[in-house]
This record gives C-alpha cells, structure tokens and sequence, in this order.
C-alpha cells in the first residue's frame, strides 16, 4: 500500500488540501484531522485536490459528507479537483456530482470562490 | 468427637501406666532391694522400668497440644514456665522433707522414708520436667527443618541409651573423665553430648525475630543461663543418681542439651544485634516488594496504582514524603499522580512543575537523582513554593522493559543526607515493579480493547449474516443464484429477496458504508423498511425514496447505503428497477448478444435527506427475453485488486458473462468467482463481494448453446458499450 498523505497550502483565504496514495478506512482518520484543523482555523473554503490520489474507498467518501454541513454552514465548501478516472467512477456511482462541486483543475475551483464572493 | 475420645483413652492409659511404675520403683527403694545383693537382677528391673518410665512420659506429654506448638515465642514461654516450677516445687520439697544422701560411695545412697521419698518425687518430676524441655527445644529446632536433623535426634538417643547401660552395669558416675572404667561409659556420653552440640545450633528462629526482640531475649538469656547451669546440681544431681542411674544419665543429658542450647541461643543473641537493624530492614523490603508486586500485579488504575506505592515508600525508606509523576504522553507533560504526606496546595506547584529542573535533568539521564543537602546545593529558598520541609530528595525514574519512559518517582526527607544507597536501590527496585505493573496495565487495556472489537466485529457478522435470505426464490421460468464471499472484515455486503404469492419477486441489494455494529444496526433498519415498504407494492423508486427518508433519519453523517431495488414481474416478463448510488446492473441481452451496463441515476442513501435524493433518482423498466441474463453485484467485486493494484472492473465481468451468458446462473456466478480470485488471489479480497444472477429460461429450456464459438467475435465489440437512457 502506498502510503496515504495530505498536504496542505493556504492560497489566499482558501486552503487546498493535497490528497496522495490509498484512502481508505485505515487512512480515513488522518485526512479527519487534517480536514479538523482547517475548521479549527475558521477556514471554511477548502478545495481538495486528488491528483495523486490512487484510490478512494466509501469510508473516505464519508468523510466528506461528516464534514460538509459544518463547512457550509459558515459559508463556505468543499470543491474537489484533479480527479483521475477511477476516482471519479466512485464519486460518479454514489451520486457525489449532485451534491459536491467536481472540477478539472485546481485553479477552477479556487476562481469559483473568488466568483461567488 | 469418637475420635478425641479415643485419643483422650489412649493418654489416660499411658498415665495409669506411669503412676503404678513410679509406684513400683518407690518400693524398689523403699524396700531396698538393692542391698539385697543376690538378686542382681532385680536392679536391672528397676534401671528398665524407670527407663520405661520415661518413654511413657514421652508419649503422654507429647499427646498435649502444646507441646506441638510450632510458635516460637509459645515455647520460649514454655520452657521459662518449666524451669521455674522446677525450682519452686524442688525447693519446697526441700523444705518439707529435708533430704540427707549418704554420699561416701556411688551411687549415693539414702536411709531414711523422707529422703527416699523425696528422691522419687524429684526423679518424676525431673522425667517429666525434662521430657517437657526437649520437646519444647524440638519445636524450636524444627522451626526450619534441616535435612539432618532427625538422623542427629536418633544418634543422641542411641547413645544415650548405650552410655545409660554401660553406667548402670559398671555404676560409674558421668564425670567425664576418662580413666579406667569410666573410658566406658564417658566416651559415649562425649560423643552423644558432640551431637547434643550439633542440634543446639538449630537456632534459626532467632533471626526472624525483630530487633527489639533479639535484645529482650538477649537480656532475659543471661537469666536463664543462671538458671540452667545451677539447675542440675540444685534439683537432681544426688537424688536422681540415688533413684536410678539410667535416669540420671538421661537426665544429665537432657540437661546439656538445655544448657547447650539456651548458651549457643545466647551467643547467637549477641552476634545478630549488630546485623539486627540491617536484617530487619532486608526483611520489610523482601515483604513491601512482595506486597508490592502482589497489590500490583491485578491494578490496571494507575492512579490507585501510584497511591500503593507512595504508601510503600513511606513505609520502607520511612521517608516523610514520597510522590509519583506520570508521563501523559497525549500532553507530553509529566502529572502528579499521588502524593503521600504533601498538602493539595503543594500537589498543585508540583504539578506547574515547581521541580521541572529534576524532572528534565532525570529525564534526560534516565538515572536516578539523589540531592542530600537541598538547601546547601539549590540555596535556602530552592522549596520556598513547598510547605513542606524538604532536606533530602531522590527521584528515580520509572522505565519499562522496551526502554520506555512512564514518569518519576519522588522520595523526600526533612533531614539532611536521609538515603543512603540501599535506599536508592530499593527505591530502583520499586520503579522497576511501578514500570512492569504499567507496561501490564497498558496491555491488558490493548488487549481488552482489541478483545471488544473483536467480539464487536463477530456480533456484527453474525448479525450481517442472518439478515441474508435463508433460500435463493426460483420464480417461473426464471433461474437465480446468489453468491456472498465475506472479507475478514465486516465489509456491510447485504442481498434480500421479496417473494409474491403470484411468483413476483423483490429483488434488494446493498452496501452499507462503515464497519462493526452500526453497519450491522444500518443494515437490520434497511431490512426492515425495504420488507415493509415492499408489502404496499410500491414501485423500487418510491420504497428507495421512502428508506432515504426514515434511514437518513437515523445515520450518521458520514455514513450511507447504496441500495439498488428491482422487481421482476414473472407474467409480463417486465423488470422495473432504481439504484441508489449502488454498482450498476449487467444485462445481457439475447436480442443483440451484447452486455449492456445499466447504470440508472441515483445518489446513495443516507448523502441527502429528500429533495435532491428524490430529483435525481430514475427508474428504468426492460422486457426480458429469453436468455437474458443480469448480474447484480457489490463494489467488492469490481474493486477486487490484483498485486498491481488493478481493479477487477465492469470489462472483465462483461467479458465472462459473455462468454457464460448460456450456461445456468449457478454456472456462471461459479465462472465469475473463480475469475475473480484468479485475478486477485484467494485470500487477497478486503471487502465482501456479493453476486447475484438471474436468468430467463431459454425458449427450448436451459440447454448448452451449440454455436458458442462462432458468436464470441461479434459479442466482443459490445463489452464497452453503455446503455443510453
């Protein structure tokens, strides 16, 4: 198993979390975290990037859902970005495209804050 | 209760048989039979009697319950009682009866009643007196049985008994001297009183007593001292020597053997006091260890854990004050975890870290710490947070086995230099139980934990399990097969069959995210309200709509179900079905002969709570025809992953039901599964996969196509192909 890491960088008053490796029930609770101390922050415009993510398995899809109504709640959200085929089939099979915002870049979802300001 | 009376019989008899001998022997000397001269004989008689005598006192005495007793201080008592009654009963017989032995010859001799009666009262009581004594020094030898003790106690007897005959047929006193005659009798007396010597030095009980005791006893020795050596001539020398000289000779012995061992007693009084301080204190550190590791070794509470060992501390180094820091290792910060004699005000500068010099400096250097003049060392003012008056300290730190560092341990004196380095090493020995009883506490509370999940987990299959349809249904002209291939972990797989009575079918499949008891809970809710709903002949769409409403309810956030719903109408050859979020349907249809992959939209249960779910979800409807085969199935499936981390996927399984669409469902989930595993590898699944085929009978029924070759290379151009709604 590659191992699973998060990398974070603040671009402006929105934070772009790097996704890489495998996420899966094991690695679930360290992307938690990482979400947690964003909102610990009051940083509630968060664009996940999954350009090197592998794999995503549903416990990781539900980390997202745990962590939505609270971010949207201040105003803010999650965007997904820079998913490869096989990440977005899962996205795309439980429905996330209907209820998360799914980009081609990073870039994109960062302008769609700056748009909706 | 028959038993004591019986013993009690045996004790009176032995007694009947004591009191005529002690009677027979009187007349012996009352009568004189001794100077009778010619009948010799009649002597011996006495001497064995009186021996025999003896022996009975033996056996009588030792049938009384005290003179079992294995209480050291019982038979010290003992042996003080006996002694003294000697004296007060010899010393009054004395005054009553004022003895006169004639003493120009040995054996010495008597000629008047009271004389004679005298010597026979006093030789009873010697008996007895004297038996008394050595049952009494035994209990004290067998205090710590030592391998030769028995064979030394048989040598002396035999001895004794050959030195008694020898001085009984040669009537030579026991002087120990060793001219003439008396070479005899004198040498055996020697040897015995040799190991007379060897037993008196079976005086182990002395060094378990405590100090105080061993200087009383010393004190109260030298009185006894007096009083035995004076004893022998006082009491029995002339009178018993008069009686009987087997007697004499036993009692002599004996009273060796009390000398013996009341001066090597002495003697070993004295040379213990000096090591009496350092042997007491060797004693309560083995004891406090013991208690220690003992009250420890079933305490998981560190903190009631801690406070035992304060106690301890006091109690052993006897240090004013003792306290324990324990490494928080979430705060990365050392805590107070008990305190013996400090005030609360001080339990609470000690935990702002008032000692946070010691704390690091020990740390660091995982050595103990010991400070023996604080004030000279840190200045007046070092404890001036502490109310307490502390001189002297040490702390030594608590690390386990693998090296790992579990807090410190705090030992303080309001004296100055108050540990020497006993103490230190006590105080080491102590850390090391403190270290080993946390390192135990942290495992069981691993494994108790791991224990939980794993009962959890067992709950939760057994539960996933039973929720599953006993049966796979076989509606009219239909075939269906069903396959659950479960992963070590729960993975939240689950498949249900609603039967009509008109042969219509409800067909459910699931996945419900997250692991143990709540999927288990979430899957016996679904269960319930898809059965439920499905008894109104509601359409897949609408039972779907309504689970999303009454789960979504319940769920937690981050957790959901995908759920596909199909119902399959048997008379129309209709099927109607909505997915929530679930894998899509392989289809193979007979009319074109490829795989379609129906993929309806839908969102999974449990994202949303209505609206956006309700908009979203679609339902399609499809003739089946004769031939058809559909595959329903979970993600465990499709995500199976090989070595290179591929995925199993929708192409492979198209590929197969292709090549198998003409073979009985059984067949074909049978093709399918070994497929997958010789994709991914048996044990290699870490999620549950679960498959379900179902196919219309062929026109002509079920039989082997016969121009399966030929219809591969068309079939194939279809694999990729998806259904447009």
């Amino acid at each position: 198993m590659s191992v699973f890491q998060v990398k974070r960088e603040d671009k402006g008053d929105v934070t772009v979390l790097y996704l890489s490796g495998f996420l899966d029930a094991h690695t679930v609770p360290q992307f938690e975290n990482a979400l947690q101390q964003v909102l610990d922050e009051k940083r509630y415009k968060i664009v996940v990037n999954f350009r090197d993510l592998e794999y995503i398995s549903s416990a990781g899809l539900g980390v997202f859902m745990g962590f939505i109504e609270e971010v949207r709640s201040n105003d803010g959200d999650i965007k997904l970005s820079n998913m490869s085929q096989r990440v977005y089939k899962v996205f795309d099979l439980l429905g996330f495209p209907a209820l998360f915002e799914i980009f081609e870049t990073e870039e994109e979802a960062i302008d769609k804050f700056k748009s909706t300001d | 209760m028959k038993r004591i009376n019986f013993k009690q019989l045996k004790q009176h008899l032995v007694l009947i048989g004591i009191l005529p001998i002690t009677l027979i022997t009187f007349l012996f000397d009352y009568l004189h039979v001794r100077d009778l001269g010619y009948f010799n004989s009649l002597e011996y008689l006495h001497e064995g009697l009186v021996s025999f005598n003896v022996i009975l006192i033996y056996f009588y005495l030792r049938s009384f319950r005290i003179f079992s007793e294995r209480r050291v201080k019982k038979n010290l008592f003992y042996i003080v009682v006996n002694l003294v009654t000697v004296y007060l009963i010899v010393f009054l017989l004395k005054l009553l009866l004022n003895p006169v032995f004639i003493i120009t010859d040995f054996p010495p001799d008597a000629n008047n009643f009271n004389t004679i009666l005298y010597a026979n009262l006093i030789a009873l009581l010697g008996s007895f007196s004297m038996v008394a004594f050595i049952l009494s020094i035994r209990n004290l030898i067998l205090f710590k049985y030592k391998k030769r003790t028995r064979l030394y106690f048989i040598i002396t007897i035999v001895l004794i008994s050959l030195t008694a005959l020898i001085t009984v047929i040669l009537k030579i006193p026991l002087d120990l001297s060793f001219n003439g005659k008396s070479a005899y009798n004198n040498s055996f007396f020697s040897l015995a009183l040799i190991f007379i010597f060897l037993l008196s030095t079976r005086n182990s009980w002395i060094t378990y007593l405590t100090r105080k005791e061993k200087y009383y006893y010393l004190f109260a020795s030298f009185f006894m001292i007096w009083g035995v050596s004076y004893l022998f001539d006082y009491a029995y020398d002339l009178p018993v020597a008069y009686h009987s000289l087997a007697l004499g000779v036993f009692i002599n012995a004996s009273w060796f053997f009390l000398l013996f061992y009341t001066l090597l007693a002495m003697l070993n009084f004295l040379l213990q006091l000096p090591t009496a301080r350092v042997f007491e204190r060797k004693m309560r550190e083995v004891a406090s260890l013991q208690n220690l590791s003992r009250a420890i070794s079933g305490e998981l509470d560190r903190n009631k854990l801690s406070r035992l060992i304060t106690d301890l501390i006091l109690e052993v180094t006897a240090s004013n004050y003792a306290w324990i820091e324990l490494f928080d290792p979430n705060k990365k910060a050392l805590f107070v975890a008990a305190t013996k004699n400090l005030s609360a005000r001080d339990m609470q500068k000690l935990n702002h870290g008032i000692l946070g010099e010691f704390n690091q400096k020990i740390t660091r250097e995982k050595r103990p710490l010991v400070i023996n003049d604080l004030h000279k060392e840190f200045g007046q003012n070092y404890f001036f947070g502490l109310k307490a008056a502390v001189s002297s300290l040490v702390g030594i730190p608590i690390i386990g086995v693998n090296h790992q560092f579990f807090g410190i341990l705090y030992a303080a004196k309001s004296e100055t230099f108050g540990f020497d380095p006993d103490d230190v090493n006590l105080l080491e020995a102590f850390a090391n139980q403190v270290a080993i009883a946390l390192e135990n506490a942290e495992l069981l509370q691993k494994s108790f934990e791991r224990e939980r999940l794993e009962r959890e987990l067992q709950i939760a299959r057994e539960v996933q399990l039973r929720l599953l349809p006993q049966h796979t249904p076989q509606p009219p002209s239909y075939a269906l097969e069903s396959i659950m291939i479960t992963a070590y972990e729960v993975g939240g797989d689950y498949y249900d069959f609603i039967e009509r009575e008109n042969g219509n079918l409800e067909l459910v499949i699931g996945d419900v995210s997250g692991k143990g008891t709540s999927a288990a809970f979430y899957m016996a809710e679904t269960k319930g309200v898809i059965q439920s709903m499905a008894q109104h002949y509601l359409s897949p769409s609408e039972i779907l709509s309504y689970a999303n409403r009454v789960l979504g309810d319940s769920m937690e956030k981050k957790s959901f179900i995908t759920l596909l719903v199909a119902h399959l109408n048997t008379q129309t050859h209709q099927m109607r079905f909505a997915r929530a979020g679930h894998c899509p349907v392989l289809h193979y249809n007979t009319l074109n002969r490829k795989v379609h992959l129906l993929q309806p939209p839908g969102i999974a249960v449990g994202l949303d709570r209505g609206k956006i779910f309700d908009r979203l979800l679609e339902e399609y409807h499809l003739k089946i025809h004769p031939g058809d085969v559909f595959l329903f199935y979970t993600d465990g499936l499709t995500e199976a992953m090989n070595k290179k981390r591929e995925e199993y996927g929708e192409e492979r399984l198209s590929k197969i039901l292709l090549k198998y669409h003409t073979e009985t469902p059984e067949i074909i989930s049978k093709r399918i599964i070994e497929d997958v595993f010789a994709f991914a590898g048996k044990g290699n699944l870490h999620d549950d996969l679960t498959l379900i085929v179902l196919k219309r009978h062929e026109k002509s029924e079920p039989s082997k196509n016969k121009s399966l070759e030929n219809k591969q290379s068309d079939k194939t151009e279809a694999l990729n192909e998806r259904i447009s709604s």
